[in-house]
């Protein structure tokens, strides 16, 4: 009896840890859909350093400091990476030929200046003097920009981001192969001067020559080592930045060293070693962080609600992602119908969506593009020009209003439509939880049942593709600083429009901004298509994403923003 | 015997090569593609990457392909990672093969100790106490033991008393060893200590026990002497499965402790339609698990000469 007893309390005791510990999800941010590029804001980064509080000193080296990556990068070859966390490492170990500082300005980087033509077509960059390879002979050179577009744009490079050298003229026809290398508008005209010439007068070109897949290669050392294994080892890498890669033990750890032949080391990179470990499992990180063992952590929503209560200070940084959902415009769906989709979107409380699934510092979207992304050559961020588009919170009068003005064009009662409606999502706790939540309200609010379908990620996008499915869940990450970003992906046929949704006024302003110089112009093109999408309701912006992190008492002055997902060139050891 | 490993040998062939074949066909089948992520790839880009990839071949040819590199040991590079396939295995195979070899060797001398103190005092606090692990052992998945000893014994007990006991993440210094092999050996454990003390009451019940104690040989000689070497026979057996189980069953263990391990990849690959990688991984842990049970056969019949290792059929 005594021993059935001791065995019952004991059985209790581990299930109580169980629901403590079993609530773990990975932190690694490249796994969440958007932000497949770089993240955060202009403006309102907010850095807190924590001080005396003693609870969490960090790691023991003196000039050293351990953050987690949350996952491997899988290469380090700037023509073929396409994640988070490779494109955080390129902007420490190359200097482009533009750099951007802690605010996302660009900033002379390799080129201490350059002229762009009146029409905006032709680029002359000017390199600095005497830069090196981090060989420590090799000189820096015009080719070595020019080499790296030629690379990202070759057919046999066969990069994912060919595409955003497409910019530039001629480069299109060379990656399907119609065109040669020598039409190219990139023209090295001696060993410090670099004119690149592009095929229309893009705005936010030298936005993008900031991005890490335009990051110098060197050609020698390209070939020696052979395209398949450039940037797959330590000892296949060559870099130029304010930091070198002095070690990489695959799934394990990535050691950045000071570079101390770089051209401005003596005011950069104060932290001699930065080690960046793979943790993938959030429970685990945050466990390393409490001892000792790494210096900065990303939170998930219960994280933050745990540290904060302990009075830790909790650092957020804006990432520049917006989450919407896509609805299915193809014809055989009944979200063809635009009445519908206004209802659905009236139904959602954003406000209770951050508050019970993200339980973090992320915003209720009001408008597509997120606050802190700019137009180019205008002041300020471009969503406080648009304004609030969408309410935060639901309007169900208003909802049940158009859901019944478009079920009688549908002819059809709520009960029918329900089945009609079938959402895609991730597998996992999280893509569970955004289910229920989109489910419960369209249901309480509406009366409409719609149905959840959780499925691994590539079954999702094969589905998305084949046009099978009515809601998906989607976030997109700015890839340069510029509206265009965001707005050019409704545009009809491109790839990443997976609501079949087709408008010319649309697709003509989108084809205006590209075109036109004047960016008050550009402004006011880019405002007519945010009120487009909220007319229209092809997506329905659901929220802004913030981050949540925590870095020990030890470091000071990092900088996490929009297009520089965290920087360390410029931090200190306190 | 010398006809019953040429036997054995030839059915592993036939086993692997089917293995090889379902596996091209299934991973063929998955919806999706290797390449496209979150961002689409312009049609342009995709063809190049299959072409790249020789995946724009007729699937018939790409199956003959895969087939020939096999035989000549060609895993291929990785879709996602770039890098070979044989690179990949043997560099994060070496961390989960030490995580194993500790755990299982852990398992089984405390499974087996465990197991004969229940026996030998069975029916006392002793043996509820060893079987109470038992239960706990089989029951609690290894992502809990895990997650339970890093937060009390790698953290909670680091903060309490300012001492690293226990790494919380890791696989470099001794301390970061422990919980991770624990965790993994758990289940094992409890497993093999539950078939000691069965097989061990067995054996204690029989004739020739009460023989050995009715000459008055001491009790400790009784057990250790005659009863133990009777007894483990049933662990021996499953000692085959069971390594195979913790040597690639540790996926969810290296992903709590951040051990860089094999057991990612090879789940990862799924989920990515990372081709190469899933056949290459397959492949490996195929080849792994039937060697594993075959030297586990030989070794029966060494130990138990009774045992004729004839026909395997």
């Amino acid at each position: 009896m005594k021993t059935k007893k001791i065995l019952s309390l004991l059985l209790a005791v581990l299930m109580v840890m169980t629901v403590i510990t079993a609530c773990s999800t990975p932190t690694d941010p490249a796994s969440t859909p958007a932000g497949d590029d770089t993240s955060s804001t202009a403006g309102d980064t907010s850095e807190v350093t924590p001080e005396g509080t003693g609870m969490y000193p960090g790691t023991p080296g003196e000039d050293s400091i351990v953050i987690n990556l949350g996952s491997e990068p899988p290469e380090l070859n700037s023509a073929l990476s396409t994640d988070t966390i490779s494109f955080q490492i390129f902007k420490h170990v190359y200097e482009n030929l533009v750099m951007q500082d802690n605010e996302d300005k660009i900033i002379p980087g390799a080129a201490e200046s350059w002229e762009i033509s009146d029409d905006g077509l032709v680029y002359t960059f000017h390199l600095r003097e005497g830069m090196l390879w981090s060989d420590g002979t090799t000189p820096v050179t015009a080719n070595d920009y020019a080499f790296a577009i030629k690379t990202l744009i070759a057919p046999e490079t066969a990069a994912d981001y060919a595409y955003f050298g497409w910019i530039i003229k001629g480069a299109q026809a060379v990656t399907d192969g119609t065109g040669s290398v020598d039409d190219l508008g990139v023209k090295v005209v001696d060993d410090l001067t670099l004119e690149i010439t592009l095929e229309n007068p893009t705005p936010y070109a030298i936005d993008m020559f900031a991005f890490g897949s335009f990051a110098p290669i060197n050609e020698a050392f390209y070939n020696e080592v052979g395209a398949d294994k450039y940037g797959t080892e330590v000892e296949y890498i060559l870099s130029n930045g304010a930091y070198t890669v002095s070690s990489w033990t695959h799934e394990d750890s990535l050691v950045m060293t000071k570079n101390d032949g770089y051209w401005d080391a003596a005011n950069k990179a104060f932290i001699k070693e930065i080690k960046g470990v793979m943790i993938v499992d959030s429970n685990a990180a945050l466990n390393a962080f409490k001892a000792g063992e790494v210096d900065m952590i990303g939170l998930t929503g219960e994280q933050v609600t745990m540290i904060k209560g302990e009075g830790y200070p909790v650092n957020q940084y804006n990432d520049g992602a917006s989450w919407y959902l896509e609805f299915n415009l193809d014809e055989s769906s009944v979200l063809a119908n635009k009445n519908i989709r206004k209802a659905l979107s009236l139904a959602i409380d954003r406000e209770a969506y951050v508050a019970t699934v993200e339980k973090n510092s992320s915003q209720p979207a009001t408008s597509l593009c997120p606050p802190g992304l700019g137009v180019t050559g205008i002041d300020g961020d471009f969503q406080s020009k648009v304004g609030d588009l969408i309410s935060t919170t639901a309007d169900v009068e208003q909802a049940k209003t158009y859901l019944e003005t478009g079920l009688s064009e549908l002819g059809m009662t709520a009960e029918e439509l329900g089945p009609q409606i079938s959402m895609l999502l991730d597998d996992g706790d999280k893509p569970q939880l955004i289910g229920a939540f989109i489910k419960e309200q369209i249901l309480s609010n509406l009366g409409v049942d719609i149905s959840v379908e959780q499925m691994t990620f590539k079954s999702r996008l094969d589905r998305m593709s084949n046009k099978d499915f009515s809601i998906v869940f989607a976030g997109w990450g700015p890839d340069y600083n510029d509206a265009n970003t965001f707005l050019d992906l409704f545009v009809t046929g491109n790839g990443n429009n997976h609501t079949s949704y087709s408008n010319a006024r649309y697709d003509e302003l989108i084809s205006s901004a590209a075109a036109e110089t004047d960016p008050n112009t550009r402004l006011e093109y880019f405002k007519e298509l945010e009120q487009i999408i909220a007319d229209d309701m092809m997506v329905t912006p659901i929220y802004w994403r913030v981050r949540d992190y925590i870095t020990s008492e030890k470091v000071s002055g990092v900088y996490r923003s929009m297009f520089q997902d965290w920087n360390f060139v410029n931090a200190t050891i306190v | 015997m010398l006809k019953y490993i040429l036997k054995r040998v030839g059915y592993t062939v036939v086993t692997l090569f089917a293995l090889l074949t379902l596996t091209f066909f299934i991973m063929h089948a998955l919806p999706g593609d290797a390449f496209t992520g979150q961002k689409a790839i312009p049609p342009e880009v995709m063809a190049n990457l299959e072409a790249k990839y020789g995946l724009d071949k007729p699937i018939g040819e790409q199956f003959v392909m895969y087939v020939g590199n096999f035989l000549r040991g060609d895993f291929g590079v990785s879709i996602k990672y770039n890098r070979p396939i044989s690179t990949i295995i043997s560099e994060s195979f070496v961390y989960s093969l030490d995580l194993g070899v500790r755990a299982l060797l852990f398992a089984v001398i405390a499974g087996v100790l465990l197991g004969i103190l229940a026996s030998v005092k069975r029916g006392t606090g002793w043996d509820t106490a060893a079987m109470l692990i038992a239960i706990i052992g089989v029951s609690v998945p290894s992502f809990i033991v895990g997650s339970v000893l890093q937060y009390f014994l790698g953290l909670q007990l680091f903060q309490a008393t300012g001492i690293k006991f226990f790494a919380v993440t890791g696989w470099d210094a001794f301390n970061s060893k422990i919980l991770p092999a624990f965790a993994l050996s758990f289940g094992s454990l409890a497993t093999i200590s539950r078939l000691m003390r069965t097989s061990m009451l067995d054996v204690l019940g029989q004739d020739y026990i009460k023989t050995a104690k009715a000459k008055g040989l001491s009790n400790r000689k009784v057990i250790w002497k005659h009863a133990v070497r009777n007894a483990i026979m049933p662990v021996v057996t499953v000692l085959g499965p069971i390594a195979a189980a913790v040597l690639t069953g540790a996926f969810v263990v290296e992903r709590i402790f951040s051990i860089p391990g094999l057991g990612k990849f090879f789940v990862q690959s799924v989920r990515e339609n990372d081709y190469t990688m899933i056949a290459g991984t397959t492949m490996f842990y195929g080849t792994f698990l039937i060697l594993a049970n075959f030297v586990v056969d030989l070794a029966y019949g060494f130990i138990d000469p009774r045992v004729k290792l004839e026909g395997g059929k």
